[in-house]
């Protein structure tokens, strides 16, 4: 492990030196995460008028969730970067240096490459939960800060995992994009109050595990339900979504090798 | 000049072939279609459910435009800043310059080609959902109305073509791609229509190309909009839109033979 | 021995295509599947510092068998071993002791300066720092790494990549390396400078080496033994010499005559000897052999004015083309 840690490490710096470099690179990747951001935060600020609320989340709740849910995909963001590349390395035949690496598959991706961009989402989040929280009085406390820690890395595990699965589609019908945008819909649903939805919905939302991903982890910080109920239930389900992407990848990989002779 | 239409006709069809050609990906994607529109569905009466009427509009209206505007921008957004920015970092974009057409008009034409496939698949499949949702296209004038699209289109095109020139200028693409679709976007009224923005930056993005991404060919195919006034301004976009690529296009010309590849 | 195989077989099956909707609409039911022996019953052992070359035809199950050593396939049935590993099984630990180099593949990271790709190569083979400078200073030496030490890779030419890739195959001094096609599309230099590197490596570390190649030079500047395959079995193992002898024809006259050609080979033809004459182009030969000696042959052509007579063998690339058409006729 500790290998992996000095590699990714020097991955990292380098990548961030090169990154930093070019500063039409940079100056372009703020640019994008600004405007993402804005966008779906002012369609937010916009959609709800003067009413402010939707099924019973006010503006500012929503505006934490969305915050949240921009941390949740820190992780992604900057050091999953290159399962977008996936697909190609799979067609171009670059595929097989994951068979020739003495480390797991999934650790090889993360030592393809580390983008800075992460950095903007989380400080993008930030803002969203900051601007969240001055509106939202009696939520902020040292016990929200500790529930915090604890349930974003779980939330973030399962939202990558989920990506990550949907990206490994590719190695059984050719092309992620399908699968991908399919699941882009429901993850990008998954940052508003599940209450809106109708049971099925709420059902196969919980199921996928979309819930893991920002309803789970709002109910114990913005209504007050037990971490102690919920913290087990996000392990259960990022461990599950984990094992589940490990087995596809496995399984992938065998596959990709029987076709790839 | 019908030599330069064939071998756009050629192109075109070519491109569309390989866009239809994995039926699985393309039922996929037309299931994932489906369920995201369905999410907005429920997104959107939950906004509606304590007042029937939001910036001047009932759900049934505002659901339609925004379910019209996601569709046609999931058919006319062809990649076409991708495609150019690759084929830049490939060199292959010198290669092409062998060929006796102009670099805007032959990825137009490929563009068009994957907006035809998209549209052939896709549209039975908004049909099904206006169908489910008791929803009606009713423009006052299905011509005026195809014609919006068709100028949506070539806007859409020119600024991805201009996009894709950032291939020369940065390594990885994701910031000025993702810029340009949050605005186009948000700005252009496909995440929410624009009647739900103040009046007076409704007005400036009436004067601005913004407006004529979707809200314009939208409110034709809805009916909302009936005098062609709307559309002249969009026309007028289009041509300068149309011009800027063509610049571009020589642009990237000289550009290749004063440095190279 | 360091690598062994065992009848290794590798078999795949693919659909077969429908002529109409009908089979179409059966075959959504019953699926119908071609198998295809992409190798078939292939042994073969090589031992420590050998440098082996693997040739064949495109097709021929080469990269199938490689990628079976490799650990990237499993094989059908068989067994292999290399350096004491089951490639497939114990791929993790495995992957540390071998190097490997897929011709077009790149194992380095596009956007990275070179020295980043090794230091972080470094890191994941867990390469002692002596170790790393003392290949390094190697490398440097036999590859001339610093003409473009910190240029990013995707801005490397295809021959300097390819020296980069080779280096890095044997950065954590392997026992073994791969090398699958590592010559193609180079140009004569960069050729000559990648096969020295090879040579060197192989000869200064002992490191041993299997390389594939569709380039005579590389098989006859490298390898001592060949391992031809095609129709994925095993068609000859042994030393160049050894394949010469057992693919060629043998070794031959040949002589420019100003006189009638034909009455040339008419007259040997029926030399006692019985051994055999051709003509090629403009070139009457002979087979050589005691039975005629040269002097014999000299005096019999000197009525037809001989204006040259040379020694002539065929070449490895004659050779292996004759016995790749040989072998595509046996088949049809």
């Amino acid at each position: 492990m500790s290998a992996f840690f000095t590699a990714w490490r020097r991955l990292a710096l380098a990548d961030c030196k090169v990154k930093l470099e070019s500063r039409a690179d940079f100056a372009l990747i703020v640019c994008g995460m600004f405007f993402t951001s804005v966008s779906s935060g002012a369609s937010l600020y916009l959609m709800l008028g003067n009413a402010g609320e939707i099924a019973g989340y006010n503006r500012y709740e929503l505006i934490f969730m969305q915050g949240f849910m921009f941390l949740t995909y820190v992780f992604e963001s900057s050091c999953c970067n290159a399962m977008y590349m996936l697909e190609s390395w799979l067609k171009n035949g670059n595929f097989v240096r994951y068979y020739l690496r003495p480390i797991h598959p999934l650790q090889m991706l993360l030592l393809e490459r580390f983008h800075p961009q992460g950095l903007v989402v989380a400080a993008t989040g930030l803002a969203f939960m900051g601007f969240a929280l001055a509106h939202l009085p009696g939520v902020w406390s040292l016990g929200f800060v500790l529930q915090l820690v604890v349930l974003l890395p779980l939330a973030s595990i399962t939202l990558n995992a989920i990506n990550q699965m949907a990206i490994a589609s590719c190695f059984f019908f050719g092309e992620y994009s399908p699968v991908f945008h399919t699941v882009g819909k429901l993850t990008d649903m998954s940052r508003y109050p599940f209450e809106l939805f109708p049971k099925l919905a709420r059902q196969v939302f919980m199921l996928l595990p979309l819930a893991g991903i920002v309803w789970w982890p709002c109910q114990v910080l913005l209504r007050q339900q037990p971490i102690w109920q919920v913290a087990p239930l996000m392990l259960l389900i990022a461990s599950g979504s984990v094992a589940a992407l490990m087995w596809l990848w496995r399984t992938g990989m065998q596959r990709y090798a029987g076709a790839g002779g | 000049m019908s030599a330069t239409l064939r071998a756009c006709w050629a192109l075109a069809v070519a491109n569309g072939r390989i866009t239809a050609t994995d039926r699985k990906g393309r039922l996929i994607i037309c299931l994932g279609y489906l369920l995201g529109m369905w999410l907005l569905y429920w997104l959107w009466q939950g906004l509606y459910q304590d007042d029937p009427q939001r910036a001047g509009l009932s759900f049934a209206r505002a659901l339609l435009h925004v379910v019209t505007a996601q569709t046609l921008f999931a058919i006319i957004t062809t990649g076409a800043d991708w495609r150019l920015a690759r084929e830049i970092r490939s060199g292959e974009v010198a290669s092409q310059l062998t060929q006796p057409m102009n670099l805007p008009l032959r990825h137009g034409a490929l563009s068009l080609g994957v907006a035809g496939a998209k549209a052939l698949y896709m549209l039975p499949a908004f049909g099904v959902f206006l169908l489910w949702s008791g929803l009606s296209l009713t423009p006052a004038s299905w011509p005026l109305a195809l014609l919006s699209v068709l100028c949506s289109f070539s806007l859409l095109y020119s600024l991805g073509f201009m996009v894709g020139l950032a291939g020369f200028l940065a390594t990885d693409l994701w910031g000025i791609t993702a810029s340009k679709d949050a605005v186009v976007q948000f700005l252009g009224g496909a995440l929410i229509p624009l009647a739900f923005f103040p009046p007076t930056i409704q007005a400036i993005l009436t004067w601005l190309p913004f407006a004529h991404f979707f809200n314009t060919p939208v409110g034709y195919l809805t009916g909302e909009l009936t005098s062609p006034q709307a559309l002249y301004l969009q026309l007028a976009w289009v041509v300068v839109f149309w011009g800027l690529a063509q610049l571009a296009g020589r642009w990237v010309q000289r550009k290749l033979i004063v440095f190279g590849a | 021995m360091l690598i062994q195989a065992e009848k290794l077989n590798r078999i795949y099956q693919s659909p077969a295509a429908a002529q109409n909707w009908r089979e179409r609409l059966q075959r959504l039911w019953r699926p119908q599947l071609i198998t295809t022996h992409s190798v078939q019953d292939v042994s073969f052992t090589i031992a420590a510092g050998e440098c082996v070359a693997l040739v064949g035809p495109n097709g021929a199950g080469k990269s199938t068998t490689i990628k079976m050593l490799t650990g990237i396939l499993a094989p059908s049935s068989g067994r292999v071993q290399v350096a004491g590993f089951d490639p497939q099984r114990q791929r993790r630990e495995y992957v540390k002791h071998i190097g490997v180099v897929f011709g077009q593949r790149s194992q380095l990271w596009w956007d990275l300066p070179v020295q980043d790709s090794f230091r972080i190569l470094q890191a994941l083979f867990a390469v002692p720092e002596a170790v790393y400078q003392q290949q390094l200073t190697l490398f440097r030496r036999e590859a001339g790494l610093d003409e473009f030490w910190l240029r990013p890779v995707r801005t490397l030419s295809l021959g300097q990549r390819m020296l980069c890739e080779i280096a890095t195959s044997f950065l954590h001094a392997p026992a073994v390396v791969f090398l699958d096609e590592p010559t193609i599309g180079l140009d004569l230099e960069m050729k000559a400078r990648m096969r020295g590197l090879i040579r060197r490596l192989n000869q200064q570390a002992g490191t041993t080496v299997l390389i594939t190649s569709h380039d005579v030079g590389d098989i006859e500047q490298l390898s001592q033994r060949m391992l031809l395959i095609d129709q994925g079995q095993l068609k000859f193992d042994g030393s160049l010499p050894a394949f010469q002898a057992h693919a060629g024809d043998g070794n031959w006259w040949a002589a420019r005559l100003a006189g009638d050609l034909q009455a040339a080979h008419a007259l040997l033809a029926g030399h006692p000897s019985g051994l055999a004459v051709r003509i090629q182009d403009e070139w009457l030969q002979v087979a050589r052999h005691d039975s005629l000696p040269f002097a014999e042959l000299l005096q019999l052509l000197a009525p037809f004015a001989i204006h040259e007579i040379k020694p002539v063998a065929q070449s490895l690339e004659e050779l292996l083309h004759r016995f790749y058409l040989t072998s595509k006729a046996e088949r049809l």
